[in-house]
């Protein structure tokens, strides 16, 4: 949304205007989900994203503009995700960066002195719809973005999936650029190498979590 | 002149534009002669290009209901 739209839009909601309360959550409730899904998990993701939408309405008319709506929403969803995690006295882990995802593709793909040691073959789709219309790589594809550790689970939604630039996804987390670098690194790595994989063999291998 | 395995650590950063001129230049000179690491950038940007066209799923009308009208007793409780 062009900010004066979005300026526009914001007042009609502001108004309580009731096709404004909808476009906003037929807009932003499943992207919210699955925010919270990468976070918190499955589990909770409905409750927390119906907290989340009370704090966005209760906050709205303080919502100082600064970011785009979409991003300050995300973040307050971002927050009930990490608060409900320190009630389950667990925390969102930037340790799940530090999971050894580049280690494997690198001492498979590379010697010692940085140069390939088993190249890549030629994949059979050359373009994204190709490789979205094989059912059983979409299937692949799915599974391995479940199967990653939430905070690399997060940066790749944020960042390939509703595409926020990176100061974005820093403000949606309150993580730093560099966190979300490498975050982003090891998730489209593993995203890369099962590809990869399924394009050799046929085979769809999902590292555990 | 760069590894091929400091190209595939830069690639991301490279695909994203989220690198310095110089190093921008310094991949670009490697990837004019490494056709291996041409075809690993290749296939790096076509899955962030896919994963940019997954399906996403959209509220029904019922659960869009269901939603507002929580919102609006929320917001009706402020008065």
């Amino acid at each position: 949304m062009l900010k004066h739209e979005e300026a526009n839009f914001i007042d009609q909601l502001l108004r309580k205007e009731e096709s404004a309360y909808r476009l906003l959550v037929a807009k932003n409730h499943y992207s919210m989900i699955s925010l919270a899904c990468a976070i918190i998990g499955d589990a909770y993701a409905d409750e927390v994203v119906q907290e989340a939408w009370v704090s966005v309405i209760r906050a709205l008319p303080s919502f100082e503009r600064r970011s785009s709506l979409k991003t300050w929403i995300m973040r307050i969803v971002s927050n009930e995700a990490k608060s409900r995690l320190r009630k389950e006295s667990r925390k969102f882990s930037l340790e799940d960066w530090d999971d050894g995802t580049m280690d494997d593709f690198d001492k498979q793909r590379f010697d010692s002195a940085g140069m390939w040691l088993s190249p890549l073959r030629p994949w059979h789709h050359d373009t994204p719809e190709e490789l979205l219309e094989e059912a059983e790589l979409l299937e692949c594809i799915k599974k391995i973005l479940d199967n990653l550790p939430s905070a690399q689970k997060a940066v790749i939604f944020l960042r390939d999936i509703e595409t926020h630039t990176l100061d974005e996804i820093c403000n949606i987390l309150d993580i730093t650029e560099s966190n979300v670098r490498v975050l982003l690194h090891r998730a489209r790595q593993r995203l890369f190498a099962t590809v990869n994989q399924y394009q050799e063999t046929g085979e769809c291998v999902v590292a555990g979590k | 002149m760069r590894s091929c395995r400091e190209i595939a650590e830069l690639a991301n950063q490279y695909i994203d534009n989220d690198i310095s001129f110089k190093g921008k230049w310094g991949m670009r000179l490697h990837l004019l002669t490494c056709y291996h690491c041409r075809r690993y950038v290749r296939g790096l940007r076509l899955v962030v290009k896919a994963l940019g066209g997954l399906p996403q799923p959209t509220v029904d009308e019922d659960k869009l209901d269901q939603i507002v009208a929580h919102l609006r007793s929320h917001t009706q409780k402020e008065k």
